[in-house]
């Protein structure tokens, strides 16, 4: 079986991120980027069943800019076989990278997809939910195990107030949660042999899919400062202000 | 500040140093080191499996005998990155994955390196070098009395080393040897022997030391010890030839453990400026501190390029006698300064046991002593220079 892995660049997660100026985005100059840390959890993930056997092989496919080419490398470092970098300039929203992934899928027929359940950056959640829709399969999200079985896989889902567990057939996508596995060191023979690794680069107008926006950003800020505390005197002062002030009691 | 070794690393060495980074924030923080390293004579064993775990004892030695390949340059990023929070616990590592495989490798014979490389870069065997001796460690020739006489089947060693860091702990111990007096030169008719710890007539004392006390340098004393003709390292009288690579190799390492620790020193230092408040203000907004810092910095910067490029020479066979010197030299008087001003920095706490920055000046202390003294270090520049040997 084909695992087909989606991995996204984003800023480090140990970046303090901080909006431009203008407001028009998040400032990438001279950033840390990485990995999506959830992304890096799905191609552990594929890796892992590749070494037990159950994947032959490994794909690692990534959308964006040339230099997501790393992450790709950081990816085939961990175990990955083959790469493929869908090259576009702009910051794609969900519903494009979906499509982008729904015509690879298409060619290069994985029987499972395992996509990060959100990537740090965009906090969308939608990605790996919109490709299952688009290609008509199983959808199993927040996995904290999976387990494939014959011609289906069975989910484990993190989700409020317990586990559900689902079972689905096979092709299928899956989208990881942060308790599915620990993600691997990568090992220095693993990062030389991860050069002679073949990248594949195409453009979503190759694959022939339309990736304008259908959404539009009207600005990005920080949060507003917290402001400083006061000092009541008393508790019926504190019962006041909370009251009338901050409402937050009746 | 761009990164001045975008030159020096590829993208591989690169993403390497990124991993190495990231292996050491999660398994090695330096409040755990601090309190391995405090417990004296008592191998810091859980870091060896760590650094097991990890493939660590592996970089270096090529993967046909089991290791993990890669360069002096991956081995210097290791050392630099470890030390960041390991200061002198980098030497748990580098003593047998460095200077014990280091010579295998370039002085054993095809069987030794079969037999025992897979072992070293699998953590299952440790080696010490047991070198320098009680009436000499600069004057290492002059001091030499250890030796080993033809006996049949073998060899039978005597005498006493000092500072074999590590002996109480290894499997085997790379003992220098004089083995034949009959020499026109008295760098002749020396060999390098290898000596499993647990012989008979082998006692081991550890030594009390001011730093990396959790890891023991020895004294070694041979009484009569009957070695195998197997024990032999390469070629018969040629001990000293062979281990003069090793040894600009071993500066090299220290020098990046000095950079490690230069490192270490920096960020803690940066990170008591930003908090630490005296008379309404950081204290990192006093000029004089923002010197010392700024200090810190030149010499991080300097001691790097001098470090990587020396490496960068190494991986590519050129020679590095000077350039090892040089960065160790340089690399030791700047980690064990930053680290004095550092404890200036942080004041009371720079004195206190439960920061790091004592731990910093312990070990980067005896960086400038051992394993070549600074001293003896510039006599060798100088030589390289043109002039009269001075020694």
């Amino acid at each position: 079986m084909k695992v087909l892995v989606a991995v996204k660049r984003v800023v480090d997660y140990n970046v303090k991120v901080r909006p431009k100026p203008d407001g028009s985005g998040v400032d990438l100059a001279n950033v840390k980027m990485a990995i999506n840390p959830f992304c890096e959890i799905a191609v552990e993930e594929a890796v892992r069943l590749k070494e037990r056997g159950v994947a032959d092989e490994v794909v690692v496919v990534s959308v964006g800019p040339t230099q997501a080419q790393e992450q790709l490398r950081t990816a085939l470092a961990l175990g990955a076989d083959r790469g493929i970098l869908v090259e576009a300039e702009a910051d794609l929203e969900p519903l494009a990278v979906a499509k982008v992934l729904k015509a690879v899928c298409e060619r290069e027929q994985p029987g499972l997809v395992i996509l990060g359940k959100q990537s740090i950056d965009g906090d969308n959640n939608q990605t790996g939910q919109l490709l299952a829709a688009l290609l008509g399969w199983g959808q199993g999200t927040f996995a904290s195990e999976v387990v494939v079985e014959g011609d289906r896989v069975r989910v484990t889902r993190e989700v409020d107030g317990g586990l559900q567990t689902v079972s689905l057939r096979l092709p299928a996508v899956v989208t990881t949660d942060l308790r599915l596995n620990e993600p691997r060191y990568a090992s220095l023979p693993n990062i030389m042999k991860a050069k002679k690794k073949p990248i594949e680069v195409t453009r979503p107008a190759e694959l022939g899919v339309d990736v304008a926006r259908r959404t539009e950003l009207l600005g990005v800020e920080p949060p507003p400062a917290r402001k400083g505390g006061i000092k009541v005197a008393d508790v019926a002062e504190l019962v006041d202000k909370l009251r009338n002030e901050a409402k937050v009691i009746g | 500040m761009e990164d001045m070794l975008d030159s020096i690393l590829s993208e591989e060495d690169r993403y390497f140093r990124e991993v190495v980074r990231a292996w050491v924030e999660r398994e090695c923080p330096k409040a755990w080191c601090r309190e391995l390293e405090r417990r004296e004579d008592v191998f810091p064993q859980d870091l060896w499996d760590k650094l097991v775990a990890f493939g660590a004892l592996g970089i270096g030695i090529p993967e046909e005998f089991g290791g993990q390949g890669g360069s002096m340059l991956n081995q210097v990023i290791f050392a630099r990155e470890l030390a960041r929070t390991a200061a002198g616990l980098t030497w748990v590592w580098g003593v047998t994955s460095f200077s014990g495989a280091k010579l295998l490798l370039y002085a054993g014979s095809p069987e030794q390196k079969q037999a025992l490389l897979p072992k070293i870069a699998t953590g299952t065997l440790k080696t010490a070098m047991a070198f320098t001796e009680p009436g000499g460690g600069t004057d290492l020739l002059g001091g030499l009395r250890t030796r080993a006489e033809r006996r049949e089947g073998g060899w039978l060693l005597r005498g006493e080393k000092i500072w074999s860091t590590g002996a109480s702990v290894a499997d085997y111990l790379v003992v220098l040897a004089r083995t034949d007096d009959a020499v026109e030169r008295r760098t002749q008719g020396i060999s390098l022997l290898l000596v499993p710890r647990d012989l008979p007539g082998i006692e081991i004392q550890p030594l009390p030391k001011i730093g990396m006390r959790a890891y023991s340098s020895c004294t070694v004393r041979f009484d009569d010890v009957y070695l195998g003709t197997d024990a032999l390292i390469g070629e018969e009288g040629k001990g000293w030839y062979q281990s003069l690579e090793m040894l600009n190799y071993e500066r090299l390492i220290n020098a990046a453990t000095c950079l490690g620790i230069l490192d270490g020193v920096i960020e803690d230092a940066l990170e008591y400026l930003r908090t630490r408040r005296a008379f309404g203000k950081p204290i990192g907004q006093f000029q004089i501190l923002q010197h010392y810092v700024a200090d810190m910095a030149m010499w991080r910067a300097q001691a790097e390029l001098l470090i990587f490029h020396a490496a960068k020479r190494q991986s590519e066979g050129k020679p590095i006698a000077m350039e090892a010197a040089m960065a160790k030299i340089a690399a030791s008087e700047y980690a064990n300064r930053a680290a004095d001003l550092g404890i200036q920095i942080l004041g009371g706490m720079g004195y206190s046991a439960e920061t790091d920055m004592q731990r910093y000046w312990r070990d980067s202390r005896l960086l400038r002593i051992g394993p070549i003294s600074n001293e003896m270090g510039k006599n060798l520049i100088a030589e390289q220079l043109g002039l009269p040997r001075s020694f």
